[in-house]
This record gives C-alpha cells, sequence and structure tokens, in this order.
C-alpha cells in the first residue's frame, strides 16, 4: 500500500531486516550466545560450554536468583495492589489528577534519585530501613505501583461507566459492584501489569544499586558485579537466566490474563 | 404517579443539559422522551435512575422523594443503550445479577431467572457468554436483566439505535408485546426515532435544548402540534408563514378560509401527505386568481417505494421550500414543472413561530 | 506500557459520586507520600550544604552536558529508527510482521543493561569487531541507548498507524503520489501526536538512564544518574550525591511538565 514495485518491497524489506536484526535483535543474541561459549575472539563465538550457565545457578548466583523471585514477586505484586487501588479509587474524584501527578513521580525521575531517596529517608529514624531487604522491596514497590496504576488507570477509562451504573440500577451496593463487576472487568488489565511489573522488578538495577544490602542482591547487581570482575561469560550466563525467568513468568501471567480476557 | 418529575435540572459544570423539567408517568402508562441528540432527554432518564444528581427539582418515585436516593436504593430497571451486559458473566447469571445482589435465595432466582429468559425468547442462551449473542439477543437479555427485579418502572435509553434497520423493525414489534406481558409497569423510552416514539409511547415528551417542549398524546401531538418545534420533528410538517385575514389565512398570497389565528400563531403546519399537487392552470404562475392553492414549482422528485417525496418551491415566498408525498399509484409532475399545491382546511393547523 | 503509564489526557467526568468514597483513595495516596514524596523533600533538604561545592566543579558541568547530549542524541537516533521500522511493518507488511510487533512489545519489560553487556562481546578487545576504543566513548552508550529505546518510540507510532485507514494511503497513491510523498503528507501529520509523545518519552527515560551507563562502564562517559551513584556510594558524599540528585530531579520534571503541557495542548486542539 506504500510500496508497489517487487524489487521495491525487497529492498525495504532487505534494509528492515538489517536495521532491525544487528540494532535490535543482535544484543540479545550475542548476550545468548556467549552464555555458552567458552570464548569468544572472532566472529562467531567458540568453545561450546554449559559451565557457565552451571557456574550461574550454583551458589551465590543462584541465591541471587531467589533474591531476585522473592522482590519481584512481594514487591511487584503489592505494586499491583495498591496500583489498582489506586487507580479505581481515584477514578472520577477531584483527586484524579494528584494521583495522576504522584503515580508518575517515581517513573518520571531517575531511578537512581528514588534509591538515594529511599537511603537518605530511611537511614534514619523513626524509619530505619536501611541495611534490610525491605529497603529494596520498598524500592521496587515504589517503581512498580506507578507501572500498574497507569495500566490499570487506562484499561478503567476505556470502560464505559454504564456498567457500573446499571450494576447500581439492579440493586448492587457499591462494594458488590466492585467485586462483581467493576474488577472482573479490569482482571485482564491487572494481569498486564502484574506481568509487567514482575518483569520490570526483575531487571530493575538502579534503585536496588543504590539500597541493597550484601546479604540481598538481586540477579541485575550480582551481574554487574561479575562484569566489575571481568567475568563477562559467567554474566551473560546468568543474564540468560534473569531472561528465562522474566519469560517464564510473563507468559504464566499472560496465560492469565488470557483466560481473564476470554470471559 | 410511579414517577413524579418536579422542575428538575441539571448542570454538568457549568453546561446546563436539563432544565426545570417536570413529568409524570402512570403505572402501566408509556411515555417517549422525543429529541435530537443534545436535547436531555437522557440525562432525564439518568435522573430518574438516579445516575446523575439534579442540581434543583426533585424525583419522586410512588410519591415517595428518591432524589437523594443511589441508584441501587431506587428497584428502577434501566436498559442502556449499549446494553452494558456484563461480559465476564453469562447470559443466566446476567439476568440473576439484581436478585442475588438483594439476596434472594437460590431456588427463586433459579425460578426467576428461567421465568425472565422465556419471556424475552433467551431460554435457550443461557449458559452463553454476552459476546457470543447477535445485538437482538443482547438486548432482550438486557430488558431480562432489568425486569428481573420487578422494579416498577422501566427506563428505556435508545434501546433500538445500535440495531441495524430489519432488526430494529423486528424488536418494536418484540416491544410492543413485552409491553402487553407488563401491564402495570410504568415505561420511559428515550428515543430520536420519531416512528418508534409513535408505535410504543402512550405520550411523547418532546424535549429540545434541555427543555420540555410539549407533553401530549401521542395522536393528539401528531395531529395537532402545539410548536413549530413539534410539528416538524414529529413526522416532518411543513410550516408555512401566514398573516390573519377576513375569514381565515393568507398564505403566500392564496388565502386559506375558515382558519382562525390566535395571537401569536402565525405558521401554517401541514403533513407532507396532506398537500394535494395539481398542475397549474396559469403557467409561469400568473397571479393567485383562479389557483386552487399556492402556486410554486417542483425543484426535485424522489422516488420512495410506496410513494414519491416532491420537493417544490413556493411563489413569493423565497427560501421556503414544501416536501409533498405523492402516492406511487398518482401521477407526478417533472421537475421544473410549475404546480398548484391544495391545502385542505381539515389538514391545516396553526402553530406558534418559535425559532424554527 | 510505560507510554500508557505517562498518558496524557486524563478524563474528567462530571458523573457525580456519593460523597464520603473519596477517602478510598488517601492510603495509596499516603503511600506514595510516604515512599516517594517525603524521601525526595528529604534529598532536596540534605543537599543544601553542598550546592556551592558541587556546582563549581567541572565533573558535575561536564556530566550535565554529557547527559543531555547522549540523551538528544539517543531520542534523534530513535526517532529515526523507530519510524523507519513502524512504517515497514504498518504499510510495507511482510509475513511474521506481527510477531516482530509482537517482540518489539516484549522488549519494553526487558532490562536495559542487557545491551550493554552484549556490546563487551560485539566491541569489546577481543569481540567480534574489536572496536576496543568505541566501548568506552559516549557514542557507545547512544548506540546502546537507541537499541533499547527504539521500542519505546515504535511502540505508539505502530498504535497510531494501525489507526491510519489504508484507503487514505490507495487514494493517495492512486493520485500519483509517490511513497515518499505519501509518507510526508499522509502518513506523517497522522501520527505526528504518536511520535511527539513517543519521542518526550523516550528523552524522558535517556536523561535518567542509568543501567546501560554503569555496565558500560565507560570512563569518560559520566553522566548525572552516575554521578549520583559514585557519589552516594562509591564515595558516601550525601549531600553531593543530594545536590546533583535534585538537578537531575528538576532537569527531568521540568522537561516532563513542558512536554505534558506541549502535549496536552495538542491534544486539545485535536479534540
Amino acid at each position: 500500500m506504500l510500496v508497489w514495485t517487487k524489487p521495491g518491497k525487497a529492498i525495504v524489506w532487505l534494509a528492515f531486516a538489517v536495521v532491525f536484526g544487528l540494532l535490535v535483535v543482535a544484543p540479545f543474541v550475542v548476550v545468548i550466545a556467549a552464555a555458552f561459549a567458552g570464548s569468544w575472539n572472532g566472529v562467531l563465538p567458540s568453545d561450546p560450554t554449559a559451565d557457565h550457565l552451571r557456574q550461574a545457578l550454583s551458589g551465590d548466583e543462584l541465591a541471587s536468583l531467589s533474591v531476585s523471585l522473592q522482590t519481584a514477586f512481594l514487591g511487584g505484586l503489592l505494586a499491583v495492589v495498591f496500583g489498582s487501588w489506586g487507580a479505581l479509587s481515584a477514578a472520577d474524584t477531584r483527586f484524579k489528577r494528584l494521583a495522576d501527578a504522584m503515580h508518575h513521580l517515581p517513573i518520571a525521575v531517575p531511578s537512581v534519585v528514588v534509591g538515594l531517596g529511599l537511603l537518605v529517608a530511611f537511614s534514619r529514624q523513626p524509619l530505619l530501613l536501611n541495611g534490610t531487604k525491605w529497603i529494596v522491596v520498598i524500592a521496587h514497590l515504589v517503581l512498580m505501583v506507578a507501572f500498574s496504576y497507569g495500566t490499570v488507570s487506562a484499561a478503567l477509562e476505556r470502560i464505559d461507566p454504564s456498567y457500573a451504573e446499571v450494576a447500581a440500577s439492579l440493586g448492587a451496593s457499591p462494594a458488590r459492584v466492585l467485586w462483581r463487576v467493576r474488577l472482573p472487568m479490569l482482571l485482564p488489565a491487572i494481569a498486564s501489569a502484574a506481568g509487567l511489573s514482575v518483569a520490570l522488578s526483575m531487571g530493575e538495577v538502579g534503585a536496588t544499586i543504590m539500597v541493597y544490602p550484601a546479604s540481598w542482591r538481586t540477579l541485575p547487581v550480582s551481574i554487574f558485579a561479575l562484569t566489575d570482575r571481568g567475568q563477562a561469560f559467567v554474566a551473560a550466563a546468568e543474564a540468560v537466566v534473569l531472561l528465562a525467568t522474566t519469560v517464564v513468568l510473563v507468559l504464566i501471567l499472560d496465560r492469565l490474563r488470557g483466560r481473564a480476557a476470554e470471559r | 404517579m410511579t414517577v413524579q418529575l418536579q422542575d428538575v435540572t441539571v448542570h454538568f459544570g457549568r453546561t446546563c443539559a436539563l432544565e426545570g423539567l417536570d413529568l409524570s408517568v402512570a403505572a402501566g402508562e408509556t411515555v417517549a422522551l422525543l429529541g435530537p441528540s443534545g436535547s436531555g432527554k437522557s440525562t432525564a432518564l439518568k435522573a430518574v435512575a438516579g445516575f446523575v444528581r439534579p442540581s434543583r427539582g426533585r424525583v419522586r418515585l410512588a410519591g415517595n422523594d428518591v432524589t437523594d436516593l443511589p441508584p441501587a436504593k431506587r428497584g428502577i430497571g434501566v436498559v442502556v443503550q449499549q446494553y452494558a451486559l456484563f461480559p465476564h458473566l453469562r447470559v443466566a447469571d446476567n439476568v440473576a445479577f439484581g436478585l442475588k445482589a438483594a439476596r434472594k435465595p437460590r431456588a427463586e432466582v433459579a425460578e426467576r431467572v428461567g421465568e425472565m429468559l422465556e419471556m424475552v425468547g433467551m431460554t435457550a442462551y443461557a449458559r452463553r457468554f454476552p459476546r457470543e449473542l447477535s445485538g437482538g439477543q443482547q438486548q432482550r437479555v438486557a430488558i431480562a436483566r432489568a425486569l428481573a427485579i420487578r422494579p416498577p418502572v422501566l427506563l428505556l435509553d435508545e434501546p433500538l439505535a445500535a440495531l441495524d434497520a430489519q432488526l430494529r423493525a423486528d424488536m418494536l414489534g418484540e416491544l410492543q408485546k413485552l409491553r402487553r406481558e407488563v401491564p402495570d409497569i410504568a415505561i420511559v423510552y428515550v428515543t430520536h426515532d420519531q416512528s418508534e416514539a409513535l408505535a410504543l409511547a402512550d405520550r411523547i415528551a418532546v424535549m429540545r435544548d434541555a427543555r420540555l417542549v410539549d407533553v401530549a398524546p401521542a395522536a393528539e401531538l401528531y395531529a395537532a402540534p402545539p410548536s413549530a418545534f413539534t410539528a416538524s420533528f414529529l413526522g416532518g410538517a411543513n410550516l408555512l408563514p401566514v398573516e390573519p385575514v377576513e375569514g381565515g389565512v393568507k398564505v403566500a398570497g392564496h388565502v386559506v378560509p375558515g382558519l382562525q389565528a390566535a395571537p401569536g400563531e402565525s405558521l401554517l403546519c401541514i403533513r407532507p401527505h396532506a398537500i394535494r399537487l395539481e398542475a397549474d392552470a396559469v403557467p409561469g404562475g400568473g397571479g393567485a386568481a383562479g389557483r386552487a392553492g399556492v402556486g410554486g414549482e417542483v425543484l426535485g422528485v424522489q422516488w420512495r417505494g410506496a410513494f414519491n417525496q416532491v420537493t417544490c418551491s413556493v411563489d413569493g415566498l423565497a427560501g421556503v421550500t414544501v416536501r409533498v408525498d405523492v402516492p406511487a399509484d398518482r401521477r407526478v409532475p417533472e421537475v421544473g414543472a410549475d404546480v398548484s399545491l391544495v391545502l385542505p382546511v381539515e389538514a391545516c393547523s396553526l402553530v406558534l413561530a418559535d425559532g424554527c | 506500557m510505560a507510554v500508557e503509564a505517562l498518558g496524557v489526557g486524563a478524563v474528567v467526568s462530571n458523573r457525580p459520586r456519593p460523597d464520603g468514597r473519596w477517602v478510598w483513595v488517601l492510603p495509596p495516596l499516603l503511600l506514595i507520600a510516604v515512599l516517594v514524596v517525603y524521601p525526595l523533600v528529604l534529598v532536596a533538604v540534605e543537599s543544601a550544604p553542598a550546592w556551592g561545592e558541587v556546582i563549581a566543579s567541572t565533573e558535575f558541568r561536564s556530566a550535565l552536558l554529557r547527559t543531555v547530549q547522549i540523551a538528544v542524541s539517543s531520542t534523534a537516533g530513535c526517532l529515526v529508527v523507530g519510524t523507519f521500522l513502524a512504517v515497514v511493518i504498518s504499510f510495507v507488511p511482510f509475513p511474521g510482521a506481527r510477531i516482530v510487533a509482537g517482540l518489539v512489545d516484549t522488549m519494553l519489560a526487558l532490562p536495559s543493561f542487557l545491551v550493554a553487556l552484549s556490546f563487551t562481546f560485539i566491541y569489546g578487545s577481543t569481540g567480534i569487531l574489536r572496536a576496543g576504543g568505541f566501548l568506552t566513548s559516549p557514542w557507545a552508550v547512544v548506540l546502546a541507548e537507541v537499541t533499547f529505546y527504539t521500542p519505546f518510540v515504535m511502540r505508539p507510532l505502530l498504535a497510531a498507524m494501525s489507526r491510519l485507514p489504508r484507503a487514505q494511503l490507495d487514494v493517495a497513491a492512486s493520485l500519483g503520489a509517490g511513497p515518499w510523498r505519501v509518507l510526508r503528507q499522509v502518513v506523517l501529520p497522522e501520527v505526528r501526536p504518536a511520535l511527539l509523545a513517543g519521542g518526550s518519552l523516550t528523552l524522558l527515560l535517556t536523561l535518567n538512564e542509568f543501567g546501560i551507563v554503569l555496565f558500560l562502564g565507560a570512563k569518560g562517559t559520566t553522566t548525572l544518574p552516575m554521578l549520583v551513584h559514585t557519589k552516594g556510594i562509591v564515595m558516601f558524599d550525601y549531600p553531593g550525591a543530594c545536590v546533583i540528585a535534585v538537578v537531575q530531579i528538576a532537569l527531568s520534571l521540568g522537561l516532563y511538565a513542558v512536554l505534558r503541557m506541549a502535549l496536552g495542548g495538542r491534544r486539545a486542539r485535536l479534540d
């Protein structure tokens, strides 16, 4: 509809393949290839090995995976609860603008600054949390709550208000309207917010690196430590572990969403 | 009176959506709120349902003031334009929604749902989800859901607007049948389509610019519209400026005898099918004398199947066009022909000029 | 996703709600106030004693310049590449174009440092291209950011382009317009709001980007977020880190506010 000739299309597609392949896809392919390479001294990796992966799944590194999963579930899912709560309660009230602005704050500000803020605020009374895992969980909660709020808020705006009105006219109390109509209809959006939160939380590095205690080192922090020590191949293997875990989690949440959307 | 609106006024921000509406609907009566979009008819319905809160005035149901009650406490059946069937609930659960909200015993809910689905002919679809239904079927479910709670009042907001023309005609028949099934319920029917209003309503309330213009039994409103707006909106009447003369009124130089103009009445109202066209005896329009009616010229002819819709200009009235419906079995004048427009006095009425 | 999260245009409804229900909005707002607003206020307070020293340092000035430089270059790159890719997916579709579009969606949720990590293998001194010097230059950061943030431009563009009636392009072509003219005169005017939305979001995110810069670890490439980390964590100079954080907040929020206003105005005019 834009390019009509066969050769013209071929050229455009070739250019697309080159740009998309080299610029967007290649980095991810390279990381995956490096995870399984014993060495990489030419165009192609050599000495295929699973040693890096084995290393990435043992000892401290395995502990990091567990820490990341716990943080993602605790922080991410709390974020979904509070984000959805915020979006639902602020809709149609005069607090909508204020709630929008406050929830946008953590994404508009660099994550490093969010981390610095938590560090400054919670290294003192009345809330002394520095040095515990909770400061990491809070950092993730704060960052992901913004995304959850945005996703659910956008979905709410797309839902016709007459559903809630009709439900009320049929005698349903506000609580019943919320549980039986609004929440079920928002379920796909909430599930997708959960997927997004967990995925972003798994890969979060900026705020985490500011606040994490030695006892609570997430996967991205471990990966950074590895690259910093020059162990790039193990770092790549651990990045693959991170990617795989994230994809599996998102797929599971996506299935939930699919099931919710089907009904 | 089952429903009583008294001076109901609704503001959205600074815009006034409904201004001082007074209207009553009796049990067993169907009242249509008819008007163009933005006329306030849907707002009036929402005020009855409790979806909007009036800034002034009272809403009463069976004599009780419900103005400050939330929708959930009013017990009114509502069918909205896009039906708003809950997409995550099956047909039966949609119909059961209000009964479950009222915590009715399970057996009673099942019985009532079965009853309602049977009434609207949807028993076979009880286990389906709304998205598996056609528009007409969704509408039946929406009506069953609204009636399941045995409301004294049923509000229908443009229930046929989302359907295509054929289905709309069928559903109009269904709604007439439904009316007979629930003889004691007061029905408020919001529509912009005059044919729906005429087919279903006992009384029609014509609305315009957030105000009620006229309210009267449908036949009366059609036969003798009190205002120019009602005349043209309901049935597309022709409106011709007149001046009173001895023994009648004068239209474009032609006297229609026997019409008595009350003060302020300056428009003659006549339906398109009531005008008779005659070939002009004096081509070129040479004066009013000897004519059977008002002189004019044919501007266009559209065949509409059962009749031809002829558009004419009127000699001496610049900018006025008259619509005449000529039955298909009559001869139709050519475009450009000079004709006489015969206005039978029994089909004419005089209305107030209200800026329309 | 992020685009929605930052979406402009809250619809303010006049639908009245029973009084008293607004109290439910307080707990989530309180949460944000305690966990975000209060810490940021403390950051501003803590920064007070260190302003003069930090502002005067060349380290700070060059980092500020670098940050803006990298963000602007990256955003420009993303806009060019993203527009090209989105146009091909939308208007010169090939088998599998939808899969590619889906892939773009997924990439938004992946961590940015993966790109930087891969660069060590591609451009590292022993890697594929053996362009060791490049890896430590600001251009490596720009390239990595273009790679990572291009999907953020593509997503709103693809959405806008899918809403554009195909018939418009066909009619333009039937009137004798070549592909460039169709793009310039039919497609671009329609998708300009999406381009602006995606571009401004990308600018904001690249100003704030930290993971890529951290992982590339380029000596000569210090940005403001990087400086916050160095001062705060490596040098334990909290007040100094706070000053930079405040500057960064002002930069990000100021830009964000300006863009929201610009976009909001545009939206209003379009309606």
